[in-house]
């Protein structure tokens, strides 16, 4: 009795296999990326070129998405398919690095023809098995394992953590349950059998955007808040027992709520959902899940919500509209905003723009841009668009004496305070008697330039440390 | 062995270089014993269990005899044995020198001093020149002498306090635990205190030079011990040309930028931004910020170093491109908040309704792994300080909630209390104050960080159970607060 209930449950699972395959062979592709980043220390230079696969699905004719790791970076795209070694261009259409999803677009109208888009489904719930796809070694298709073993709202994304028998890294692998798509691997931890899948509302949401041609993306964070669960806070806001939601402790000027919300204020429900104390809410689907879901992830930025606010001992309704910041308004963004950092050496001092994957160090300047790096959603106590910062000094006679200096965050320039990058060399044009004087936050000493012979000390630096561009700002010759 | 190593000591006063008069050293030498009970920073309530250690003195006549401060410490019993002696005698501390680790100690017993010879402090010993260490180091119970040659003289940190740097002198003879604070002699005279050794390494041993001794000798004439003066400046070297031409220094001219002075200290009003400094008492001031004294190179303030609290220290400054001369009145560290390790002090704290508050010491960091938030703060201790007009001198924590039905809260650790009920405080006092002296039911207190929670405290609600809480934990007290009573 137990053999033969072996052998059925192998060709059960050969069956589904085997019905699937056609689809899943015009469905699933590999992707060959060919990547390089900028030098983020010395951004004259470029790393190493990477080069790495991933994994898409079809998502309409010709165009696959896939991770947004997966094609960060690139310089050049191709796919190849199911039982096939050839590979075809292909172009990056579209990223979203806060949402994790890419589209990329296959160039070769003979592939385009011949694959088709797979089908998307209805969300996986807790404990639902399904299955993982890939196109593995030699371009044949693999399948694994998984099922889900937690759902949650990871910021605007919604994230479905799996158990599965799949080894390789996650990076597009395909979820399917009932012939239809129900997430895709971003990644594995190795080791423990387990990955994350972004689930089908996240990768619905990201598709339909592009519905009306424009690209609105996920509303920003920074809407800041304290759970309820204490006394304590309950007695201090004054929240009834048969009242439940979160305390709102800071909103940030231009972010979601700002001119709506006020500090105090205690956000009942989202969007037609009510929250508990702990600012979760009980989704249809996926049980309790963070609000983060309501403010970003079910939404688009520019949308409008209704919540409801107990203020002063009042409930009131209220309208908010979920704002998004793009990488260019950001204070401290996640990278360079335009993909290619901008900098300026002068004097052997390599000045930088801060970015949240920029490695600072613990020197005295360094704990303070770390503090502007961590708070860039919480305070902006001063009208700077940008921190600005010496990230190190290419040691030459004319800058003795600072040579050991780093990461040290630049006030002002000739008497001009920095907001952007380009206004250092905006204050460089008009020197202070024959100087140029940089004031640095952490510290008072000033570092100065002799003006009229920066142009010859720039020039042997250059040499010396082979600086094959002394400047990139936005606006120059790329 | 033992018999061997005696011999050889016997045989000291032969040699040219020690100049040790053993018989003399039998009584003016003396071993010290300490029963001590240092204070628990992150139990301030409680004290840890009683230790014992050892150390050396020396006698330096009219009744008081010189040791290390470490080696009397948090002393809840001290004693005094003479090599020639069987007894025991009683000893107290007079002075406690912390920042320049020397303790002037006596004994009330007249009998002690019977045939005690006082030992005289000489003069710096010459680089290369033997000197003969003194005391009572482990390993033994008996005098012991071991001879060294001086290999160099520099500013050290004094490793008591951490904090506090002075002129040391390096020998190669190993200074161990029991040396401490024992002579080091040379042609009879007292030319260093024994002091402290270094880890990881093998025959390197530091002394107190005689400047250091006497600049303490000097301080407690008065009866008090107020400590080193400072010249209270923050300043930068002027190695690069253009910045030495940006501030109006003629070529060839040397010395420092002052970047600003430290607020209530020595030149606050006299010195500013900019100001370059050119001479100290008529020495040339190097643009690293060295003087030459003898031949060596030492950093500026070693001038102020010879000096006591209330000296004056004449600096010659280059002010917007004009020499003036600046007289300035020697004052000590100013600042409430020290970097340096403290002792014989109870550790203040305020236990309230389960909550833990404490003012930021080096003691309590050095016992407690901080927040980015808190190493931050701590980074801004001098600047912090140094900026006048700045509300807060010390840095209040909640340092940790003891549990109890009433603070089932796991949001906070070692946070830093920004504002009671919206206001600042200078200090940990003010906010102690400030909690018992508030009339309302809550009392509001806000933390530095991202997004960190207000603790709400229910005075009636804690009120309630507050002695509950201390029972439970053991608290005899509930509070220790500096000056409040």
């Amino acid at each position: 009795m137990k053999r033969l209930g072996l052998l059925l449950l192998l060709v059960a699972a050969a069956r589904a296999g085997d019905d699937l395959a056609p689809a899943l062979r015009a469905g699933l592709v590999e992707l060959h990326v060919e990547s390089q980043d900028w030098d983020s220390r010395e951004p004259w230079k470029k790393r190493p070129e990477r080069r790495s696969t991933g994994r898409g699905f079809v998502v309409e004719p010709g165009v696959v998405l896939t991770p947004a790791d997966v094609v960060a970076d690139q310089l050049m795209i191709e796919v190849s398919v199911a039982n096939s070694a050839r590979r075809y261009p292909a172009r990056l259409k579209h990223i979203d690095k806060g949402l994790g999803l890419a589209l990329v677009e296959i160039t070769a109208e003979e592939l385009r023809a011949a694959l088709a888009p797979l089908p998307i489904g209805e969300p996986a719930r807790l404990d639902q098995e399904c299955d993982i796809w890939q196109l593995g070694q030699e371009n044949l298709l693999e399948r694994y394992d998984g099922r889900v073993v937690a759902v949650s709202a990871n910021g605007p994304q919604l994230a479905l953590r799996v158990k599965t028998t799949c080894a390789d890294n996650g990076d597009g692998q395909v979820a399917i349950r009932d012939g239809k798509v129900v997430g895709l691997l971003n990644s594995t931890i190795r080791g423990r059998q387990e990955g994350t899948l972004i689930g089908v509302e996240t990768i619905r949401r990201y598709l339909e955007d592009f519905a009306d041609g424009t690209y609105h993306g996920a509303p920003a964070a920074g809407l800041w808040y304290h759970t309820l669960l204490r006394d304590d806070l309950r007695a201090y806001y004054g929240v009834p027992d048969d009242k439940h939601g979160i305390a709102i402790s800071r909103v940030m000027k231009g972010r979601t709520g700002d001119g709506v919300l006020r500090e105090g204020d205690v956000v009942l429900a989202v969007d037609g959902y009510d929250l508990d104390d702990e600012g979760r809410f009980v989704h249809e689907v996926h049980g309790r899940l963070a609000a983060s879901w309501l403010f970003q992830g079910r939404r688009y930025a520019g949308d409008k919500v209704k919540a409801t606010v107990l203020r002063d001992g009042n409930v009131q309704e209220v309208e908010l509209e979920l704002r998004s910041v793009p990488a260019s308004e950001q204070r401290v963004p996640d990278g360079p905003p335009n993909g290619r950092p901008q900098y300026l050496v002068v004097g052997g001092m390599v000045i930088l723009e801060l970015a949240a994957d920029q490695p600072i160090s613990r020197s005295t300047g360094g704990v303070i841009l770390r503090r502007y790096r961590d708070r860039a959603n919480w305070d902006q106590p001063d009208e700077r668009r940008r921190i600005v910062f010496i990230d190190h000094v290419l040691s030459d006679a004319a800058n003795k004496g600072y040579e050991d200096m780093q990461h040290m965050p630049i006030e002002r320039v000739n008497g001009v305070p920095i907001r952007e990058i380009a206004d250092v060399a905006k204050a460089m044009e008009t020197p202070v008697r024959g100087f140029h004087v940089f004031e640095l936050e952490g510290t008072e000493v000033d570092v100065v330039l002799p003006a009229p012979q920066l142009a010859e000390i720039d020039a042997r630096i250059a040499q010396t440390y082979k600086v094959t561009r002394s400047r990139y700002l936005v606006g120059d010759e790329e | 062995m033992r018999t061997l190593l005696l011999l050889c000591v016997a045989a000291a006063p032969l040699v040219a270089g020690g100049g040790v008069d053993l018989d003399k050293m039998r009584a003016s030498v003396v071993q010290v014993f300490v029963a001590a009970q240092e204070e628990d920073y992150s139990r301030p309530w409680q004290r840890p269990g009683a230790e014992s250690w050892g150390g050396s003195a020396f006698y330096v006549g009219e009744r008081v005899l010189l040791t290390n401060a470490h080696v009397v410490r948090d002393a809840k019993v001290l004693r005094l044995k003479r090599a020639d002696r069987v007894k025991k005698y009683d000893a107290r501390v007079l002075f406690s020198g912390h920042d320049c680790d020397l303790a002037a100690l006596t004994v009330d017993d007249p009998e002690f001093f019977d045939g005690m010879e006082p030992l005289v402090i000489g003069n710096q010993p010459a680089m290369q020149s033997t000197v003969v260490t003194v005391g009572y180091p482990m390993g033994g119970a008996k005098l012991s002498l071991t001879e060294g040659v001086v290999s160099r003289i520099e500013p050290q940190t004094y490793s008591h306090t951490g904090a506090d740097e002075h002129l040391a002198i390096q020998i190669d003879a190993a200074i161990n635990p029991g040396n401490s604070g024992g002579p080091v002699v040379q042609d009879g005279k007292v030319v260093g205190v024994a002091f402290q050794g270094q880890f990881f390494s093998q025959n390197i041993g530091y002394m107190i030079p005689p400047s250091v001794i006497r600049h303490f000798l000097e301080d407690i004439q008065d009866g008090r011990y107020d400590g080193y003066p400072e010249l209270g400046l923050y300043t930068a070297e002027l190695q690069n040309d253009a910045l030495r031409a940006y501030l109006g220094v003629p070529e060839g001219e040397t010395g420092v930028v002052v970047l600003k002075p430290m607020p209530y200290a020595s030149c606050t009003g006299l010195l500013r931004r900019n100001d370059v400094l050119h001479r100290i008492d008529g020495i040339p001031i190097e643009n690293d910020g060295t003087i030459k004294v003898d031949g060596e190179f030492f950093d500026l303030t070693h001038v102020v170093e010879n000096k006591q609290i209330g000296d004056t220290v004449t600096l010659t400054v280059r002010r917007e491109g004009k020499l003036v001369e600046v007289p300035v009145t020697l004052k000590g560290w100013t600042a409430r908040m020290s970097p340096g390790v403290r002792y014989d002090e109870r550790p203040e704290y305020l236990v309230y309704g389960g909550y833990v508050f404490v003012p930021v010491t080096t003691n309590y960091l050095m016992r407690t792994r901080g927040s980015e938030e808190l190493s931050f703060y701590y980074r801004q201790y001098y600047r912090m300080v140094a900026e006048e007009g700045k509300t807060r001198e010390q840095l209040v924590l909640l340092a940790y909630i003891l549990p109890h039905a009433s603070t089932r809260y796991r949001d906070y650790g070692n946070a830093i209390v920004a504002s009671v009920d919206g206001t600042d405080l200078k200090d940990f006092r003010q906010f102690v104050v400030w909690i018992d002296g508030s009339e309302k039911p809550l009392v509001k207190i806000e933390f530095e960080g991202v997004n960190v929670p207000p603790l709400i405290l229910d005075k009636a609600k804690i009120a309630r159970v507050q002695d509950r809480i201390k029972k439970q934990y053991n608290i005899p007290e509930d509070r220790h607060v500096e000056g409040a009573e």
